[in-house]
């Protein structure tokens, strides 16, 4: 089966997004923090001009990348950093890593596992309670309908697990700060 | 229309608030603070251009896109006064860490 551009565009933006968020969130020195901000905020306005708003994409190209990101820069330049500076460990780039694995696995299950994946949409239901046969006729049907309006809520907690997992990760694999 | 999911863009804006409600409780560095501000303001903005797209099958309302470009405007302002703010704070007590901030405390 031959993937479309637009579906690997559309993927490596989100997850190219998500990790951006991420790195921000764990990135030691806040120097660096403000790089992935900077990519995470260009990632973004391609996202924009892909879903077809040019000018919401340049507003964010210059507010978020020119203006904020001057303003955090010149922030730093002038108060000066208390912590020297470290290096960054491996236990951080295995963080990103597994985040980026789980990410994509739960994103490929999505797309290409729909009937299979254990959630609320039409299909499974109705392929789940087809293939139990012991119901009688027409319940399959209706439960299907009754549960599709519902649709979206499965995929939606799925991505708050993906966020409960990369937080725990991240707190796993953070460094530990010196007490006081 | 997006060839993905709608549900995962929403899954996305939800994981960029998500992310930044855990830097917010998490973190010490006024800056990175501000920045997880930003990533909070970025994902409700996010949520309503694919609510829009969602609605307007593949169009964005034009109303949507001014209160959006409104909204960073307005989340520009937070950044520059927050970072007024790390300035002044930096200048009376010599600290980034919000957790030092004991003396405003009554």
């Amino acid at each position: 089966m031959q993937i479309p551009f637009d579906l690997i565009v559309e993927f490596g933006l989100v997850v190219g997004i998500f990790i951006s968020a991420i790195y921000v969130a764990e990135a030691r020195p806040i120097s660096r923090a403000v790089g992935g901000f900077i990519v995470f905020s260009v990632l973004v306005a391609i996202l924009y001009l892909y879903l077809g708003a040019p000018y919401i994409a340049g507003s964010q190209i210059a507010i978020y990348t020119g203006a904020v990101t001057g303003l955090l820069l010149l922030a730093m330049s002038i108060t000066k950093p208390e912590i020297p500076e470290e290096r960054p460990d491996l236990k951080m780039f295995l963080g990103l890593v597994s985040v980026g694995v789980i990410s994509f696995i739960v994103g490929w299950l999505v797309l290409y596992g729909y009937p299979y994946v254990p959630g609320i949409t039409y299909e499974a239901v109705y392929g789940v309670l087809s293939r139990l046969g012991e119901l009688g006729k027409g319940l399959e049907i209706t439960l299907s309908n009754y549960l599709w309006n519902y649709r979206g809520i499965d995929i939606l907690l799925q991505g708050v697990m993906v966020i409960g997992i990369a937080t725990g990760l991240s707190h796993f694999f953070r460094r530990e700060v010196k007490k006081e | 229309m997006t060839s993905l999911p709608i549900q995962i863009y929403f899954a996305l804006s939800i994981s960029l608030l998500a992310v930044g409600f855990y830097i917010l409780s998490v973190k010490r560095n006024i800056l990175r603070i501000i920045l997880a501000i930003e990533l909070m303001i970025t994902g409700a903005n996010m949520i309503f251009v694919i609510i829009s797209y969602w609605i307007g099958n593949g169009i964005i309302d034009p109303l949507i896109r001014s209160i959006i470009i409104i909204s960073m405007g307005l989340a520009s302002l937070v950044a520059a006064l927050a970072i007024a703010f790390v300035i002044l704070i930096f200048d009376k007590f010599g600290t980034r860490d919000i957790r030092k901030l004991r003396k405003l405390r009554g």
